[in-house]
């Protein structure tokens, strides 16, 4: 490689003055475009929260035109049934489905990491539902999950069992948003964790085996701590995805059996629409939604930082 | 003397050619079913052209999901389409459309299907032009019925006459199931309509005119069928089970849908169907569909927008309408509709004089604007709560009178 | 290098390819199948009558090509624009402490912690304020910034050694010359796979196609596929032989990065 070497102290200032800003010239791409198309919306959004208006101000569509409520609107989200329940619903569902995404796209990159033909074509066949979007994995399961067309239940049926109301039974249908999730999300994740074992050197592993290390030692010592980066990103994302489950539960259940599928961002929309002066509470909605992710996360990098 | 009126006429002649065309192109907003009737719009469009060549058009097609989005970008960015095919009027776009009192008169609405033509006046404005109406209604797979040995129902017939007898086919003819229904609360809501349930009064001032125990008696009749007679847990919110599709695959005996369908039978039912006679209640009532047209005031070319709305919506030219796109034409005037097919001639004149007998309250019902502020949506939850044990019956119909209520309240 | 026991790993790996290959396989043999047969009882995986007439008649519609044109042209620029800021963005976030990092890192993130659909109104209104409507310049730069490509590439380049980049100031070496020759060739396998995700989250974006384009002929595939939910009923045969054909070049893309992959990791095993 060859490396510059020219000039005397300006030169070097100025090299020093490049170096110093460099980060920011680094990063004024990404923080002038997510300004312009996502926060400032999002300011906007949350400037919303504090009034009771509609989704759009016309003048003489009366209910829309923003009254200043200041924090009433979270107030009233405390004593909003609708709200809480679909707040608790989306933590448990979060709770559930990302360890279990965690588990299998995990099992599933330890699996298929090494470098084989066969590997290549199954990781293809891994990675398929992530090549489609949410609308249509939801459509997919919601054909599989079929009460009375559904290929699960017509497997079933054709080992005398009786057909399972997949969708129409509160835990159940969860659990199918769940399945369709999880199983939506694995390529993805799987490959995000691919990327992070390969880069763990192999003489390590060389090393170990010449010691004699068993291979759950081996696991448990060397690949899930040189790992950690990528788990972190799997679980953040994963996180963060979870708390906004939201397309292919509308082509699953559309929020069914009665509402014991509408998770948070399902609820924001309904508040949204139903009145013409919701918008601010559906805002701020949003605007929880949005603190229990930042400080999730923060905690999060927090407690990876420390390892 | 020749000689001056030939020059004459000559001078008038060619003023007349030298007169400016106007180029205008309209934006159009539209949604279709299919490819066909995109090709059959553009068809349509074209003739307009060919006899205004002025007017030209640019279709912009939206998936149907999409529109009421769609009238809230127009609302809060100002650009509009100069015309727009809708099946309801948004507040937050009211503002914006033409009033057809103003530009074609108070009496020009009158020529059209009653309940469509009502649901398109606000306050003293008339704020859509009714381009096609829809009614609901039943449909039987004669076929089937034909293989069980048993004859069809007869007009007249009620659903407690009816039902077992699509069971007995159902059982005898193999066919899976007796009965699909639309999973909407405008076709559940014609079941009221047949037992003398309706949500709003029929005359100004509006009010909820609800017999709350009347209604939980029927909602449990209705919980009933769709335990007896339809798929398993069709109507508990989140069932994936298509009706229109299992009624074409034949895998059930009756589908409760509207005249929308005739259209997609002829296409892809490989079967002999029928539309109606539908059961009825204590009352025959049918519920009135369909599409509107609006202009939009900000265009740049009010003329010639209003020029063609009032075209496409003219006697006519509904009739062609509603031939090519196999629909009910708004307009009543309208002469007599040669369909591509008996069968849908026979149909289209069941449904129509389903509508024409229908009591007026399931016209007035769906014309007060209040029911566009989620009403519907409590209707279907009334039943998909019932049927996923989320709900009493009682405590259901209480959310739909409470929705009504607050719709009311709130556009005061 | 083998991870986990071999019986194990055969029955594991046959469970994953069932539960994986059924709905591809499935949404593809439906496709083959006519419209009467897609939905009969009891339903079947092979098709009857085989028939290619569903793809025949999506290929022929008037605007075919153009859909699939429009996508590639938006979906390969996006995402080559969205990589590049990507590994700039988390290559400052990774390897500098400066006034604010953290800051800015909790504002890239907080990109992603509110769904898109409740600010919809905002941000058409901004694409319109910008003049990006009813463009594919706005489909390509609207989407363009990820938090996630931004989070991926900083967690990624965290583990490049420091000396590295260290050797390298001493010698005097320009910033984006390290960049460009020390952090991009060593972060290979990350943006290839940063590469192919974005390709796929591009290809596939319904919501900003739906708030951009209005006219026909500037319309992506996923656009096509939506207007076959039609008010009433579902168009399957096209909406199935339409998603089939979308993904097809999804997979090749995908094909193609992996091999690129394995080479890459393999040069970076021998340097080993």
């Amino acid at each position: 490689m060859q490396f510059s070497n020219k000039g005397g102290s300006i030169a070097r200032l100025f090299r020093l003055a490049g170096r110093t800003s460099w980060p920011y010239v680094l990063l004024l791409p990404t923080v002038a475009l997510l300004f312009a198309f996502t926060l400032y919306p999002l300011l906007q959004g949350l400037w919303m929260s504090m009034f009771r208006r509609g989704l759009v101000v016309v003048p003489q569509v009366p209910e829309s035109i923003p009254t200043f409520v200041g924090l009433n609107n979270y107030v009233q989200l405390l004593a909003d049934k609708d709200f809480v329940t679909s707040l608790l619903r989306t933590v448990l569902f979060v709770v559930v489905a990302v360890p279990l995404q965690l588990i299998a796209s995990l099992s599933l990159a330890l699996l298929l990491a090494p470098q084989t033909r066969f590997n290549a074509v199954a990781r293809t066949i891994v990675f398929f539902p992530s090549m489609i979007s949410g609308l249509i994995i939801g459509v997919i399961w919601a054909w599989l999950f079929a009460r009375n067309s559904g290929l699960v239940n017509y497997g079933l049926s054709l080992f005398g069992l009786p057909a399972v109301p997949w969708l129409e039974q509160d835990q159940l249908a969860q659990a199918a948003v769940v399945v369709a999730w999880v199983w939506g999300g694995a390529g993805f994740n799987m490959m995000i964790l691919i990327a992070g074992l390969t880069a763990i050197p192999k003489d390590l592993y060389e090393a170990a085996a010449v010691d004699g290390t068993s291979r759950w030692r081996t696991f448990t010592r060397i690949t899930l701590p040189l790992l950690e980066p990528s788990i972190v990103v799997v679980v953040v994302l994963g996180v963060i995805g979870a708390f906004q489950v939201y397309e292919i539960v509308v082509s699953l259940t559309t929020g069914g059996p009665g509402r014991a599928t509408v998770f948070l961002v399902q609820n924001i929309y309904d508040t949204a629409f139903k009145r013409p002066d919701q918008a601010g509470l559906a805002a701020a909605q949003s605007g929880v939604l949005f603190v229990i992710l930042m400080v999730l996360t923060i905690l999060q990098l927090r407690v990876a930082k420390r390892r | 003397m020749n000689f001056i009126r030939y020059t004459a006429m000559v001078l008038v002649a060619s003023t007349a050619l030298a007169t400016p065309l106007v180029a205008a192109e309209l934006q159009l907003g539209w949604y279709v079913d299919g490819d066909e009737q995109e090709q059959t719009l553009r068809t349509l469009l074209a003739e307009y052209t060919g006899l205004h060549p002025e007017t030209t058009f640019n279709l912009q097609i939206t998936p149907y999901d999409g529109m009421s989005e769609k009238f809230r970008q127009y609302a809060a960015s100002g650009i509009m389409p100069d015309v727009s095919l809708t099946s309801s009027m948004e507040p937050v776009v009211r503002p914006f459309l033409v009033d057809w009192a103003e530009v074609n008169g108070k009496d020009w609405i009158n020529q059209f299907v009653k309940g469509w033509a009502d649901g398109a006046k606000f306050g003293d404005k008339v704020i859509a032009a009714p381009l096609d109406v829809t009614a609901v209604g039943i449909f039987y797979n004669v076929d089937a019925f034909a293989k069980a040995g048993v004859a069809l129902p007869q007009a007249g017939a009620t659903w407690d006459d009816v039902l077992p007898t699509l069971k007995q086919v159902s059982e005898k003819a193999g066919v899976r199931f007796p009965l699909v229904w639309d999973v909407s609360p405008h076709r559940y809501l014609t079941y009221q309509f047949e037992y003398g349930n309706h949500i709003y009064s029929e005359d100004a001032p509006v009010r909820v005119a609800m017999d709350d125990a009347s209604w939980v008696k029927v909602l449990k009749q209705f919980v009933k069928i769709t335990e007896d007679y339809m798929p398993p847990g069709l109507w508990s919110g989140s069932s994936s089970d298509k009706p229109f599709d299992m009624f074409v695959n034949q895998q059930a005996v009756a589908y409760m849908s509207g005249s929308w369908q005739i259209q997609s039978f002829n296409d892809n039912a490989s079967f002999k169907w029928q539309a109606g006679p539908t059961p009825k209640g204590t009352v025959s009532s049918s519920n009135v569909g369909g599409n509107y047209l609006v202009a939009f005031n900000t265009s740049k070319h009010l003329d010639e927008a209003e020029a063609f709305v009032t075209w496409i919506t003219s006697p006519k030219v509904q009739a062609e309408y509603a031939r090519v796109f196999g629909l009910l034409p708004a307009n009543k005037l309208a002469p007599d509709v040669a369909y591509s097919s008996p069968d849908a001639s026979a149909a289209v004149k069941g449904f129509q004089a389903d509508l024409e007998n229908s009591p007026r309250y399931a016209a007035t019902d769906q014309a007060w604007p209040e029911m566009q502020a989620g009403v519907w949506d409590a209707v279907k939850a009334s039943v998909t709560s019932v049927v996923s044990g989320q709900a009493t019956p009682e405590e259901a119909i209480a959310g739909v009178h409470a929705a009504a209520e607050a719709a009311i309240a709130a556009s005061k | 290098m083998r991870y986990l026991p071999s019986p194990g790993r055969v029955v594991a790996i046959a469970v994953v390819l069932i539960l994986f290959v059924l709905p591809p396989l499935w949404l593809l043999l439906s496709a083959l199948k006519p419209q009467a047969e897609i939905f009969q009882w009891p339903p079947s995986l092979w098709p009857e009558h085989f028939t290619l007439e569903n793809f025949q008649k999506t290929i022929s519609r008037a605007n075919f090509s153009a859909y699939f044109l429009n996508s590639a042209i938006v979906s390969v620029s996006s995402a080559l624009l969205s990589v590049a800021m990507s590994v700039m963005a988390g290559y400052a976030l990774a390897k500098f402490r400066f006034k604010g990092d953290t800051v800015i890192f909790l504002l890239i993130m907080s990109a992603v912690m509110v769904p898109l659909q409740i600010v919809l109104i905002p941000v058409f209104l901004v694409l319109r304020d910008l003049g990006l409507l009813n463009t594919l310049w706005g489909l390509i730069i609207a989407p363009a910034a990820t938090p996630t490509g931004v989070f991926l590439m900083r967690q990624y380049i965290t583990g490049i050694p420091d000396n590295l980049l260290e050797a390298a100031r001493i010698d005097g070496t320009p910033e984006w010359r390290i960049l460009l020759r020390i952090i991009v060739p060593l972060a290979l396998p990350a943006i290839g796979t940063l590469l192919a995700f974005n390709l796929v989250w591009r290809w596939n974006d319904y919501l900003w196609p739906f708030l951009i384009i209005n006219q026909q002929e500037q319309w992506t595939v996923q656009l096509a596929i939506a207007n076959s939910i039609g008010r009433f009923s579902i168009n399957w045969p096209r909406l199935l032989s339409m998603t089939v054909l979308s993904i097809l070049p999804m997979l090749v893309i995908f094909i193609a990065l992996q091999k690129t992959l394995m080479n890459g990791l393999m040069a970076g095993a021998a340097k080993e």
